[in-house]
């Protein structure tokens, strides 16, 4: 009996001392013993379909395993990426009646002296078939009309552009009229629109083409679509972007990255409604080619600057794989071109590797989990980035090693006034308005409590985007300007003109409490300025209807930025009749300033025309900038070094942070200088 | 009585747990019988590794916690008969006290205030290859052993408790057997039914001329007079599968308790057929290893009215348990989330004083209507 007890007792004694070293191994231990970062992110693991991310994590990630053509760099700069170098060209083709006088016009232009040619910037004259291509080094329009003076007798065919209001389904049988035999050879250009319809450009009359083409229809669809002729040209004036490819680049089954991939990411994509940032940039485009050098050429129907910038927004994927996923993109992953690949996945967790990396560096990416696994996570810090949702932001706490930076913005809210509403078309009290608006207040009626406040027309920390204006809360100067525009304050402190209350109606689409809140937010701060906001929820379609009609006084508008400096659809006058400008604001000078701005092509003068255009819109006040979205990425800034401060204020991307991670195996070095004596 | 290892009750009432899991399992998914075979194939395929650590779980925290408790009941019994009492009510308060509470305000300081790891409830997994021999042991380890410790302080006061239900605090001699002898003979006075004046008179007789048992003797007495539950090992094995509901799931082990909360959690409750046969399977291994229960009816109204209060006060106990497992509120009772724990852990304990104070007094009152084991103190 002493013996079983003795052997009790030591049997208890042994597993509590065990119990102890392995308790005072764990506490004694680093935690982070995995050579790996390690990042968590809300909900479910994310599918990584490249145009489709669900929230700003998977983003972020889907950003390190694929590569669009160039991206931004961390001083918002266009940088290189698959392509390590790009140039713009402008291309202007013209047809004759046969090759000979193709030829010719040719050795016309050859023949100009070469201070002429040097000041048309002209790089070469090819005769292709019965059509001269000429190649200027800058795109640009105003040597066409003495280039043509010059060709003008050789005869140049008159080309017709042709406009077909097509259906989605009408597009087989035009794309058979364009490749058939007989109509082929005058038929030059052609091109869809998402709505089916099309525009051809044909050597031939605007009639004739009309009588082909509905004879063409007739006998293949039940109806033949409107055709009309829109507009006759002597030569097409085409913008050309080359993209020098990076040397070497492969896919992960070794085959080398063509301008095929870029030709079949664009194509599988722009017929999805993916929301694919700087869609309608993409629209412009006629062409994309490989180059003699393997580069990848593109030609565009509009000279349209800010196109380029769409290019950051696309990442390419391999052809092939998007060839056997044509009808669905699947739960298969594609390999990526990025800097990082994907190299194992589990229901809840995927591995990254970082490629060609003298040191192994990996990302584990950890989802679903609970919120007691977060907080324990975060608690023991063996996680070293960590995307916290709405309620984790609420509900979890972090100790005072984590960090909450912001992430590049992607949506701006605005507050837009409909200028021609007699209530706010007067400039002054557009501007009191804004003045008596504290913004700073009215951002904690963001549901996640955060929201950045932005004052710019364009997307901060671009390059092109120039300094907000500064915020300014002042009452005081508001109560002046309505003054001056006419709106006094009776004794009970409300603003009348010719006896008439001042009254707006701000629109807002029923559901949306967010917006609801917002503008009743907005309703009780202007309360005290002496005005009435009538708050309007009305269901979605009328909602739309009535900002393109114009039916109100001011309207919450949030809009995705555009990947470049094209704002010129939401405040162009040509916009108003296209519904896009709700705001109506028609400005001669602010229409010649956004159009000098998307036609500018170099880049050292679009800092100077974007600041134009943003001074004038502050001028003119057809919106009020409020905010742009904020996703929080939370990390442990020891394990990060190499972050600059605008960098931790400006926002920071996965891609950057993975760029500063210290390996956690690596040494921390503390070098002092040493002063010389 | 000493039981023999093959003792065949043993196996019968193992085999009447295993029954009546199936019939609740049978319940479950409504009859079918098919179904019923594929959750055993289940079981049988994938939860043996729940069976084994969770029967594991609970043997070692048993032995462990007998033996600590007889430890320190013998450290009190050296120290003097304060101490003796002072260990009773403590080991009572740590019994009833809820283990939930424990198991969070545990997290709370270990995790949140101290930042060190639980490995069983950790996001990442550590890359076994890049560990040495020591660490993969320590971090084994360290999964299990939060688990065990936490199961055995409520283990440890029942153990406390049940000691001093076995020894007779009085202190006299252990009767001999011609006391005994005369004892029988004069039933008036060692009859059973014959009880103490009230809580009172039992606390005045046990300040008196104490004299500690030797352990040996007391083990044999812990052996063959444990009142309420004859075979203490079986008893204590069932509160510690009840308390390991919580702790596995708290603790995120993948134990078959932890299955049946999480089962229960969903409002699907087919989903929790597996989980209950592999429950069944645990406690039928358990009755298997610490023999059939025998419990004893009561002898007087008396006594039957403490054994309801005391068993309503486990119940509160057991209640508020399973109210935090399966998030039911219930009133008066302040859940306990990570929220809380992390913010503030000493508020997990505070949370669970209350249905401990609840538990504690109803079990007194049954206590000072009947007061167990001193029958034999008294004659």
């Amino acid at each position: 009996m002493a013996r079983s007890r003795a052997v009790l007792h030591l049997f208890s004694l042994t597993v509590l001392s065990v119990g102890g070293w392995s308790g005072w191994r764990t506490a004694n231990s680093p935690v982070a013993v995995q050579p790996e970062r390690i990042m968590l992110m809300p909900g479910t693991l994310p599918a990584l379909n490249p145009f489709l991310p669900a929230n700003e994590a998977e983003r972020q990630i889907l950003d390190l395993i694929h590569e669009p053509l160039i991206r931004y760099d961390q001083d918002g700069k266009l940088g290189a990426a698959l392509a390590e170098g790009w140039s713009w060209h402008q291309n202007l083709s013209c047809w004759f009646e046969s090759a000979e006088l193709a030829k010719q016009a040719a050795q016309t232009v050859s023949a100009q002296s070469l201070e002429l040619r040097a000041s048309w910037d002209l790089e070469s004259a090819i005769p292709v078939s019965n059509s001269l291509v000429l190649r200027f080094t800058h795109p640009g329009n105003h040597v066409a009309d003495e280039v043509m003076a010059v060709l003008a007798t050789k005869h140049p065919q008159k080309l017709t552009f042709m406009r077909i209001a097509s259906t989605p389904s009408m597009r087989s049988a035009i794309q058979a009229y364009t490749d058939h035999p007989e109509h082929s050879p005058h038929t030059k250009r052609v091109w869809f629109d998402d709505d089916g319809s099309c525009e051809i450009v044909t050597t031939l009359t605007g009639l004739q083409a009309q009588q082909q083409l509905t004879d063409w229809i007739l006998p293949r669809h039940s109806f033949v679509p409107e055709i009309l002729p829109v507009s006759e040209v002597s030569a097409l004036l085409e913008p050309v972007l080359d993209f020098r490819l990076k040397p070497g680049l492969r896919w992960d089954d070794g085959n080398p990255i063509t301008a095929a991939d870029v030709r079949a990411t664009l194509e599988y994509v722009l017929p999805r409604s993916w929301p694919l940032p700087g869609r309608d940039l993409f629209r412009h485009v006629q062409s994309i080619a490989q180059t003699s050098t393997g580069g990848v050429r593109v030609v565009y129907r509009k000279r349209y600057s800010p196109t380029l910038a769409a290019w950051t927004a696309l990442p390419i994927l391999p052809s092939a794989w998007l060839k056997r996923h044509e009808a669905d993109f699947g739960t298969d992953i594609p390999s990526g071109a990025g800097e990082w690949r994907l190299t194992r996945l589990e229901p809840t967790r995927l591995w990254l590797e970082k490629r060609h990396s003298e040191t192994k560096q990996t990302l584990q990416v950890i989802a679903a989990t609970s919120p007691l696994q977060t907080q324990v996570g975060l608690s023991t810090h063996i996680i070293d980035v960590w995307w916290p949702d709405r309620d984790g932001q609420k509900t979890i706490s972090l100790d005072s090693s984590w960090r909450m930076l912001p992430t590049p913005p992607h949506n701006q809210l605005l507050l837009v006034w409909q200028t021609e509403s007699s209530a706010v078309k007067d400039i002054e009290v557009r501007q009191a308005l804004s003045l008596a608006l504290n913004r700073e207040a009215l951002s904690h009626e963001i549901p996640s409590g955060r929201a950045r406040l932005h004052g710019g027309f364009f997307p901060p920390g671009r390059w092109f985007s120039a300094e907000p204006t500064a915020f300014i809360y002042d009452p005081k100067a508001a109560a002046q300007l309505f003054a001056k525009a006419g709106w006094l304050k009776d004794v009970s402190g409300n603003l009348k003109k010719a006896g008439q209350p001042m009254h707006l109606r701000i629109l807002v689409p029923e559901g949306n409490d967010e917006r609801l809140r917002l503008a009743q937010a907005l309703a009780l701060c202007w309360r005290k300025a002496g005005l009435v906001l009538q708050v309007d929820a009305v269901p979605g379609n009328r909602y739309r209807s009535d900002l393109q009609a114009g039916r109100f006084d001011l309207a919450f508008l949030g809009s995705e930025f555009s990947p470049g400096w094209d704002i010129l659809p939401h405040w162009h006058s040509s916009q108003v009749s296209l519904g896009m400008n709700i705001s109506r604001i028609a400005d001669p000078q602010l229409d010649l300033l956004l159009d000098a701005l998307v036609s500018e092509f170099d880049s050292s003068h679009i800092l100077r025309r974007a600041s134009a255009v943003e001074a004038r819109l502050v001028e003119l006040r057809p919106a009020l900038p409020l905010f742009t979205d904020v996703a929080d990425i939370a990390i442990l800034p020891d394990r990060f070094l190499g972050l600059r401060p605008n960098e931790i204020e400006r926002g920071v991307t996965l891609r950057r942070l993975m760029s500063v991670a210290q390996s956690k195996d690596s040494p921390h070095v503390n070098l002092q200088m040493i002063p010389p004596k | 009585m000493k039981r023999s290892p093959f003792d065949s009750s043993r196996f019968w009432a193992a085999l009447s747990l295993l029954l009546v899991g199936d019939f609740i399992a049978l319940w479950l998914l409504n009859g079918d019988l098919h179904l019923w075979l594929n959750v055993w194939s289940q079981v049988i395929q994938n939860g043996v590794p729940s069976i084994v650590s969770t029967f594991g779980l609970l043997m070692v925290a048993v032995l462990v916690s007998r033996s600590l408790a007889g430890g320190i009941w013998f450290l009190l019994t050296s120290v003097g008969g304060q101490f003796q009492k002072a260990g009773f009510w403590l080991g009572r308060a740590l019994a009833l006290f809820p283990v939930y509470a424990l198991a969070w305000a545990f997290i709370g300081l270990w995790v949140g205030r101290w930042g060190f790891p639980i490995w069983s409830l950790m996001p990442v997994s550590a890359d076994s290859k890049s560990l040495s021999f020591i660490e993969h042991l320590s971090q084994n380890l360290w999964t299990w052993v939060p688990t065990i410790l936490l199961l055995c302080i409520p283990l440890v006061g029942q153990w406390m408790v049940i000691f001093t239900n076995s020894v007779p605090l009085l202190g006299t001699e252990q009767p001999s057997p011609e006391e005994v002898g005369k004892s029988l003979a004069t039933p008036h006075l060692a009859s059973p039914d014959r009880v103490l004046g009230g809580s009172l008179e039992e606390l005045m007789l046990k300040t008196h001329n104490r004299a500690p048992l030797r352990t040996a003797k007391r083990v044999r007495v812990v052996e063959k007079q444990s009142v309420q539950f004859p075979n203490p090992d079986w008893g204590i094995g069932l509160l510690a599968m009840i308390f390991l509901l919580s702790i596995e799931d708290i603790l995120g082990l993948p134990g078959a308790m932890a299955k049946l909360a999480q089962a229960l959690r969903t409002s699907t409750y087919q989903t929790a057929a597996m989980p209950v046969l592999m429950v069944s399977c645990v406690a039928a291994l358990g009755t298997f290893c610490t023999g059939s229960p025998a419990l004893m009816s009561p002898i007087t109204i008396r006594c039957g009215l403490s054994w309801l209060l005391k068993g309503v006060s486990w119940s509160v106990v057991i209640a508020s348990l399973l109210a935090v497992s399966l998030g039911i509120n219930m009133p008066f009772m302040t859940q306990v989330d990570s929220e809380m724990v992390f913010s503030n852990p000493m508020s997990a304990l505070w949370a669970g004083v209350p249905s401990m104070l609840c538990a504690l007094s109803l079990w007194l009152v049954g206590h000072m209507i009947y007061a167990p084991n001193d029958s034999l103190n008294h004659a």
